[in-house]
């Protein structure tokens, strides 16, 4: 592990700065998802959210020294890559009906 | 007899008790002792029920005769008969208590309501029983006659109702406690709104009925107060237990009881005066009686005149100990009866419809009989009570048959010379004395009898101004009541083309004429004398109002029945000791004979001036009035004082409004905001939240979002919203 | 704990930040404006925690900062260009800034992982679809990129749903995070429990036995470790081995010890298996499930005729009973 060699800016570093980083960029995950119209960059979107619940899996796992936490960031990855892939299987599918990237096209498809 | 050393004890208490301060003394009077023996005394109440259930029999079965009548005259005649029995058989010098049957009995942890139905027989109750079941009897063979035209169901209904009234009027009278007392109450009530809308298709009739019923009713609601706290006060409702606890501890008068008890003790001889001035039509209740006269005549006669609105009167002298339970009590009634005797007259002056000329009279001389009992002297009420049953049935008997023979003409302007027309001669007559006795005519009318004795207890009572005003009203009752006779019995004597244009146009008995010739006949048909039934009626009821002047007088057999019940306070309570050399004005029983005797031949002089020997004189008199600064009292006169119009403007002018109001609420306010509102409620509901289903997927990931904003905002709030509920629990 | 409202005003602020450098303005100056707003928003909740937090020291010190703000600021890059290769390509180096906490939180293992997974694999595939939909071009045609890309949807709306969340979370850490002990409180069982593990995979016990440097040579041929015990601090332990038919004792200490329990690939390995075996089973499971609805899904939908469906199916056509190809169709 890296021990600090130059003396720290900040004071202690503490959980709390890694879970601040982690909820900021949730934050920013979200606004992107529900701001941007292209489909694909709103399932960047999505993966900006996942590096977010790694960050804070990976800090809490250091801060309780258990590798557990590690072990959810390996499952975690595993999801975001099946779900990557299906994803991005089905916006083909979709741009073949319709030649566009555009989420709004398909507010057609809901209840009533 | 049991008690008898206690009965003279209490007499001799009695005795004494003539205290020397204006009327506030506590008498003493025989307390009932129950018996046994007297228990046929229940028929004269079941009579009545018997001959009610006959008549409704004969109405569903459709009898189409005279039957009803006869069953009814029997059936009264018989109760007449058994009053006269316990009259003759009951020691009347102490009450008695019938007790029927077991009506009302409940207690619950602390308290009782006992109400037996049993009666009460004093004195009193046999006088006025008396002249009811009598009157009643001889009222009901006359109808016979008068309404022999609706034979049919009708008719059973009339009877009918007649003899519910009769029931009714029983239970008030005999009744041994308050709440049997209001039972007679309300049932009298019931009965006069039958039988005054008898001619139910009329409206005016209906009108008439309706506002009857619900003026009664107000003063329904005082007398219930007052039963009530008289329960509550002294805990019981029978007059036994009742008048011996208002006499309690001889030491203790009623006042004192009053200051003990606070307002609500002292209230109550006020909402029994209530009550009282509702059902006898005194201010300011009195509106109903005149449109009562929409009724059949017989109906005017008995319920209106004789019977049923001397119940107010009966009401007060029954409870006569409680007037002194509030200083200011008796005197209230006084000048309430003063005022309104005054104000009928005055408004009795001015009417051409010669029932509602005897209507009014009636209101004014029950302000007589209230005006008696405010100062005094429940014997002066009684007694003038008793010779008016007569007088004033006579008076409406014969009105009711100049009505019945002339088709329904009353207007005193056209009719005139009855006396010289043949086979009105009882009519007319009998007509003549009772206007008499109504006028006081001294000596050989009853009514003279009476009248004298309530105004001398005014005068002795301290109270001249009253005093002066009933004698005006005297004079003015003398006025109108002969304008009435020498308008509609002397004059010229009328031809028969005369008496055809006298003709109403009541269309009396449509069923067995036809009318099929048009309208000109009517003119054809002459005015039918009565029959062998009204005359024989007539003259009984005028020979007992001869009679009833050996009764009446002071000292009489009258003022022993009264000093013998509840109502002795009211017997000689004004009579001091004077001095010897006091002089003749000091005692008003000597010299109100002569007064009171002038004042009512220089009415009836008046009114032989306008009315019989210069008949125009009245119409020129009315006319110069009219045309002189005084018209505006002159028309007042003639409406009634505008006091009907008055009640409509300031009590049922707003209640009309209220209602409209609240209609108007109901239906914009209530019916659009609450119940349509209710309805449109989850619709809007449901176009609030359909945008949140779009279709586009980053609004519902922002949906998610804020749920689970929404989510945690809760489980943030939970521990302190379960403290908070923790803490309030 | 500072204020609430304090933290809540640098949401605040980072929110309108974000909603700068959303809006379709064009204008630079807005956008810097916005920039600066947002980063200083960051660093500002960023320092309100030394205050508070003590004694729960993380690793780090100052490598986190510029990791952090690499990462923050890629991502709200990513997601206001107007470009989507460019948002692509910040989103790697979003992962790379997160792979550098990643090996400073000891996590090397999984820095590594993140790398080859998300920019190696993930973001080549976004590539290719973005380039089957035409979307890659040139910087010259600025006015033909499609209006959905340059225009946010609702950016108001969204970024008050985001720092409403943000917020949330924000409270959560300053209010919860005090309450939780760190492992480095005492971190001997946290050594020892390395040390079992170490224990229970021979091999490993081995290697490090080959690097102990009495026993370098010695144990080329063969060897068994039969157990290993720990020091009660953790800090070395006694390896008992079999070697060449004799038992005896090694040392691990000092820095191959602590090579031996820190070793956090083989660490996270054996978690993996011990703790999570079905776990592991179910990812395979569902990576296979994947890739089958990928082929499925990306497969050309043909409308194929009852007919040609026979044909490819190898059963003979409705009316023809011999010949299953060929031969004219006298009646389809």
């Amino acid at each position: 592990m890296a021990e600090a060699v130059v003396p720290e800016v900040f004071g202690q570093l503490a959980l709390g700065h890694y879970l601040i980083l982690s909820a900021f960029l949730f934050a920013i995950g979200l606004a992107g998802f529900v701001t941007r119209r292209n489909m694909i960059v709103m399932f960047l979107c999505t993966e900006l959210m996942f590096q977010a619940a790694v960050i804070a899996l990976a800090a809490f796992g250091r801060f309780h020294l258990d590798l557990s936490g590690q072990v959810m960031v390996i499952f975690v990855l595993t999801i975001a890559a099946a779900e990557a892939a299906l994803a991005l299987g089905l916006v083909v599918l979709l741009f073949k009906r319709q030649p566009t990237l555009d989420a709004e096209v398909w507010s057609e498809m809901r209840d009533a | 007899m049991i008690g008898s050393p206690l009965l003279s004890l209490l007499v001799a208490a009695g005795d004494t008790a003539h205290a020397s301060d204006h009327g506030h003394h506590s008498s003493h009077f025989p307390v009932a002792l129950p018996t046994d023996g007297l228990g046929y005394a229940g028929l004269v109440l079941a009579l009545p029920l018997i001959s009610m259930i006959l008549n409704g029999v004969y109405a569903i079965s459709g009898v189409r005769s005279k039957l009803p009548a006869w069953t009814t005259v029997a059936c009264l005649g018989s109760a007449f008969v058994v009053v006269l029995n316990l009259y003759l058989k009951a020691d009347i010098e102490h009450p008695v208590v019938v007790p029927l049957f077991e009506w009302i009995n409940l207690s619950w942890g602390t308290g009782a309501v006992s109400a037996p139905f049993g009666l009460y027989l004093d004195s009193l109750t046999l006088l006025w029983m008396l002249f009811v079941t009598g009157l009643g009897t001889l009222i009901a063979l006359y109808a016979s006659e008068y309404m022999e035209s609706d034979v049919g169901p009708a008719y059973c209904r009339f009877f009918g109702g007649v003899s519910i009234f009769l029931l009714a009027m029983g239970c008030l009278v005999m009744g041994d406690n308050l709440l049997t007392l209001y039972l007679g109450w309300e049932g009298v009530g019931f009965a006069s709104y039958m039988l005054i809308g008898y001619h139910f298709t009329k409206p005016s009739a209906v009108a008439a009925a309706k506002k009857a019923f619900i003026v009664n009713r107000i003063g329904d609601l005082g007398l219930a107060l007052g039963i009530y706290l008289t329960w509550l006060h002294f805990g019981t409702l029978e007059y036994s237990t009742l008048f011996e606890k208002l006499q309690a501890d001889g030491a203790i008068s009623a006042a004192q009881q009053a200051m003990a008890g606070g307002w609500e003790v002292a209230i109550i001889p006020f909402l029994l005066m209530a009550g009282a001035f509702g059902k006898s039509a005194q201010l300011p209740f009195y509106v109903w009686l005149p449109d009562a006269m929409e009724g059949p005549t017989p109906v005017s006669a008995l319920i209106h005149a004789a019977t049923m609105v001397t119940a107010g009167v009966y009401l007060l002298v029954r409870t006569f100990p409680m007037l002194e339970l509030h200083p200011a009590a008796a005197p209230t009634v006084a000048w309430v009866g003063g005022a309104t005797a005054l104000l009928a007259a005055t408004i009795g002056m001015a009417q051409y419809d010669i029932k509602r000329v005897m209507a009014y009279s009636t209101v004014s001389q029950l302000g007589y009989m209230f005006m008696g009992v405010g100062v005094l002297s429940t014997f002066g009420a009684a007694a003038h009570v008793f010779t008016h049953a007569f007088f004033k049935a006579v008076l409406f008997l014969t009105c009711g048959a100049i009505m019945h023979g002339f088709a329904g003409q009353l207007d005193l302007r056209v009719l005139r010379g009855l006396r010289h027309v043949k086979g009105w001669r009882v009519v007319v007559w009998t007509m003549f004395y009772a206007s008499l006795c109504l006028a006081g005519f001294p000596i050989i009318s009853s009514g003279y009898w009476s009248k004298d004795v309530i105004l001398a207890e005014a005068f002795a009572n301290g109270r001249p101004i009253l005093g002066g005003l009933g004698l005006l009203t005297a004079g003015l009752t003398a006025y109108y009541t002969f304008r009435v006779w020498f308008r509609v019995c002397c004059g010229p004597k009328p031809d028969d083309h005369d008496l055809a244009k006298m003709m109403g146009d009541d269309h009396h008995g449509d069923d067995h004429h036809d009318d099929g010739h048009g309208e000109e006949d009517h003119h054809h048909h002459m005015p039918h004398a009565p029959k062998w039934a009204v005359n024989l009626v007539l003259s009984v009821i005028s020979l007992a109002a001869i009679g009833s002047i050996l009764l009446v007088p002071e000292h009489g057999w009258l003022e022993h029945m009264v000093a013998k019940s509840s109502g002795a306070g009211g017997v000689g309570a004004n009579h001091h000791e004077l001095p010897a050399d006091a002089g003749f004005w000091a005692d008003p029983h000597g010299w109100m004979k002569y007064v009171a005797s002038t004042v009512g031949l220089l009415g009836m002089a008046v009114a032989s001036w306008l009315h019989l020997f210069n008949r125009s004189a009245a119409d020129r008199l009315r006319a110069s009035l009219l045309a002189s600064p005084l018209k505006a009292v002159v028309r007042a006169m003639e409406n009634k004082w505008y006091v009907d119009e008055l009640y409509n403007a300031l009590i049922r002018m707003p209640l009309k409004i209220k209602g409209h109001a609240l209609h108007m609420l109901d239906r914009y306010v209530l019916d659009i905001l609450v119940v349509d509102g209710l309805g449109r409620l989850p619709k809007m509901i449901g176009r609030t939240l359909s945008p949140l289903q779009n279709g586009v997927l980053q609004s519902y990931a922002a949906s998610m979002a804020g749920g689970v904003i929404l989510i945690a905002l809760l489980i943030l709030v939970l521990p302190m919203l379960l403290d908070l509920l923790g803490g309030a629990a | 704990m500072p204020p609430a409202s304090v933290i809540h005003a640098f949401t605040v602020l980072a929110a309108a930040g974000l909603l700068l450098l959303l809006r379709p303005a064009e204008s630079t100056r807005l956008r810097l404006v916005g920039a600066v707003v947002g980063i200083g928003a960051f660093t500002g909740t960023l320092a309100q925690l030394p205050a508070f937090f003590d004694g729960q020291v993380m690793p780090g010190g100052t490598f986190f900062l510029p990791f952090a703000l690499i990462s923050v600021i890629s991502a709200v890059q990513m997601i206001t260009t107007s470009r989507p290769v460019y948002a692509a390509l910040h989103f790697v180096l979003v992962v790379l800034a997160s792979s550098g906490l990643l090996v400073t939180l000891g996590a090397e293992f999984l820095g590594f992982a993140v790398v080859i997974v998300y920019a190696g694999a993930i973001l080549i595939t976004y590539m290719f679809v973005l380039m089957l939909a035409q979307q890659a071009q040139s910087p010259d045609l600025e006015d033909e990129r499609p209006t959905y890309d340059r225009f946010a949807r609702e950016p108001i709306g969204g970024a008050v749903v985001a720092f409403l969340l943000l917020a949330f979370m924000n409270h959560l850490i300053f209010t919860g995070t005090g309450e939780l002990t760190p492992g480095d409180a005492d971190p001997v069982p946290a050594r020892l429990a390395a040390w079992e593990r170490v224990g229970n995979m021979p091999g490993r016990v081995m290697e490090l036995v080959v690097k102990v440097p009495e026993y370098e040579q010695a144990l080329l041929p063969e060897g068994e470790a039969l157990s290993v015990v720990p020091d009660p601090d953790g800090l070395a332990a006694t390896v008992t081995v079999m070697l060449n038919d004799a038992q005896s004792e090694v040392r691990i200490e000092g820095e191959l010890a602590r090579l031996a329990i820190e070793d956090n690939i083989r660490g996270v390995g054996v978690a993996l298996i011990e703790a999570f075996p079905v776990s592991l089973e179910l990812a395979g499971v569902v990576l296979t499930m994947a890739m089958f609805g990928a082929v499925i899904l990306a497969r050309r939908q043909i409308e194929l005729t009852e007919d040609e469906k026979r044909e490819a199916s190898g059963l003979p056509r409705i009316g023809h009973h011999d010949d299953p190809k060929g031969g004219e169709v006298s009646h389809g």
